[in-house]
């Protein structure tokens, strides 16, 4: 078993199966810690995160090792289960992506990408901006001409 | 008081307890430790850390509590997006989006790019394919384009009563040269305009002389009439038909004058008949009839089985009307329509796209009986000659038994409208590479833009 304290002081013990889904933690339980005794601390992960991180780790641990993807990429989300665990708020669902990077589980990363890309998909410029809190910063020159190319764009 | 600032700071205070924190710890400073920080220069160290802290919640609050994802998540996401609209929406968002978003543009551009030389590979292929086969095939119809002499021409001409047939065959090649009433190319709306000019000075000059004579009257309006209708000079045509192709010419240039040999009258009639003079060109390409060998199809039921590149709609099919045979009388009686005739095998290119058009609808247009389809036309005269043509059965032996010369002309318009659809074709597939090549250019830039 391994022991895992998130930035909030929340503990977790969490079999090896399930922690060997971070390649962060694989590698520290391999290479540094004694975690049975010793907590791994993470301090970028916060407990609700980390609870919904070690759902999603419980839930694919016995999941083959997928081939990597050929071809252009795709945001659909086939998997209805990983569907219903994205179903958050905005907020956690960054949370969870930036969590999902720090411990560097792949799948979860990705899942996480898709959905904010299937929230992206056909949103308008203006819907665009207050989706990531972001101010536009181009001169209506410079953005003139972004319209025009992408009008080319468009049209072939 | 710096551990108390860094504790809060990192617990991510939601807007609503902004107020709570920020007046709680100014309450902590009562007057004297506001005294004593004077004295000890810490007090305005202590204002600049507060308003620093209520800055960074403001910030907080503005930004919805979620915290900025780093570019190369980012990249991440935009990379799941596969949608060129959605990649384009993004680049509009800030410079910082223009920049991500465009790493996944490049890879969208560079597919497009793929695509696009492919199909220009395949393009190219394809036109080298149809050089090959149109040459023999123009120089085919062009065989056609000589087999009328100026004796036949005048011949016919001169025919006191000649059959409907004939008649029909000269409508048709009056429509080639004039457009008829209904055509909308530049060549006759400046013909109508310099008409209409025309008119009007005749008519003022009258005025002026007190009034115009019934046969002055007449005069005018057959001026009018033949103004309007056609007698376009060479020259006109040269300079306002824009040049559809100088293939045609090219070809013609390089065929034999002489008449036609009978061999090749009989070729064409036995590749007509055989319904075989089918376009190799990818299939879409014209064919020339499938007159049926028992010469029981009519000419009417033909116009179903082509598969024109540029197909008449219905409405323009409603739309063309047979001209007044009076009317065409007086235009081929004209020496200058002879001329245009017998020359016309050298400057095919002059002719007008619409008249060509027109003419293959009007050879082409259902002779039902009149109680079975109601005409669109308005005029009584065109009702007439819609009701003298009807049931009339316009196959290639049936004009060889009504007359020699009609049936040399119906092979000529033939030679023509074939040869007008395979040069279109031709030019169309020139005009396809041309566009996909400015196409890579255009996106090759941008991808460059990108990439910069």
């Amino acid at each position: 078993m391994v022991k895992l304290t998130s930035s909030d002081g929340q503990e977790f013990t969490i079999s090896k199966e399930v922690a060997y889904q971070s390649v962060l933690l694989k590698n520290m339980i391999e290479d540094v810690l004694d975690s049975e005794e010793n907590p791994i601390p993470l301090p970028n992960v916060s407990g609700p995160i980390l609870v919904k991180v070690i759902e999603y780790a419980t839930h694919h641990k016995d999941d083959p090792v997928k081939p990597p993807v050929e071809g252009p990429r795709t945001s659909e989300i086939v998997d209805e289960w990983d569907k219903e665990f994205m179903n958050i708020d905005q907020g956690s669902l960054y949370e969870l992506i930036l969590a999902a990077n720090y411990l560097d589980i792949k799948d979860l990363l990705d899942l996480g990408c898709k959905t904010v890309a299937n929230m992206i998909k056909g949103k308008k410029v203006e819907e665009l901006r207050k989706l990531f809190n972001i101010q536009n910063d181009f001169t209506p020159e410079e953005e003139e001409q972004i319209k025009k190319e992408n009008a080319w764009c468009e049209e072939h | 008081m710096t551990e108390t600032l860094f504790s809060l700071y990192t617990e991510n205070p939601t807007e609503t307890t902004t107020p709570y924190y920020t007046d709680t710890m100014l309450s902590n400073y009562t007057s004297e430790n506001i005294t004593e920080s004077i004295h000890n220069n810490t007090l305005i160290s202590s204002i600049n850390s507060m308003v620093t802290f209520q800055n960074n919640l403001k910030q907080q609050s503005t930004t919805g509590g979620t915290r900025e994802l780093p570019n190369e998540i980012l990249l991440k996401i935009f990379n799941n997006s596969s949608d060129l609209e959605d990649i384009l929406n993004l680049r509009r968002v800030n410079k910082k989006f223009k920049s991500l978003s465009e790493v996944k543009l490049y890879d969208i551009i560079e597919e497009k790019i793929k695509s696009l030389e492919s199909k220009k590979k395949s393009l190219e292929r394809r036109l080298s394919h149809m050089k090959n086969h149109l040459c023999p095939r123009l120089s085919h119809y062009k065989v056609f384009l000589n087999v009328i002499s100026r004796s036949d021409v005048s011949e016919l001409c001169n025919l006191p009563k000649p059959p409907r047939e004939v008649k029909y065959i000269f409508s048709v090649l009056y429509i080639l040269y004039t457009g008829g009433k209904h055509c909308h190319c530049s060549q006759c709306q400046q013909k109508k305009e310099e008409s209409y000019l025309r008119c009007t000075k005749t008519r003022s000059n009258s005025i002026c002389c007190g009034g115009m004579s019934e046969k002055n009257q007449k005069m005018t309006k057959g001026r009018s009439n033949s103004i309007c209708c056609g007698g376009m000079s060479e020259k006109d045509q040269k300079s306002r038909v824009g040049q559809r192709s100088s293939y045609v010419s090219e070809l013609s240039s390089t065929q034999p004058s002489s008449s036609v040999s009978s061999s090749s009258v009989t070729s064409m009639k036995s590749r007509v008949r055989r319904g075989s003079v089918q376009s190799d060109l990818g299939g879409a390409a014209p064919t020339v009839s499938t007159l049926d060998a028992s010469a029981k199809t009519t000419r009417a039921n033909r116009s179903q089985s082509l598969s024109h590149p540029i197909s008449p709609t219905k409405e323009s099919e409603e739309e063309i009307e047979i001209p007044d045979w009076e009317e065409v009388r007086q235009i081929i009686n004209k020496s200058d329509f002879r001329h245009w005739v017998m020359t016309l095998h050298s400057k095919l290119d002059t002719v007008p796209k619409e008249h060509i058009l027109l003419a293959n609808l009007l050879l082409n247009k259902p002779r039902a009986p009149s109680n079975s389809k109601t005409p669109s036309t308005t005029g009584s005269g065109s009702t007439a000659s819609q009701s003298e043509y009807e049931n009339l059965r316009l196959t290639y032996d049936r004009m060889l038994i009504v007359s020699q010369i009609g049936y040399k002309i119906l092979l000529f318009i033939e030679a023509i409208i074939q040869s007008f659809f395979l040069t279109e074709r031709f030019e169309e597939q020139k005009n396809n590479i041309s566009q996909v090549y400015q196409q890579i250019h255009q996106w090759k830039d941008l991808q460059l833009q990108c990439k910069n």
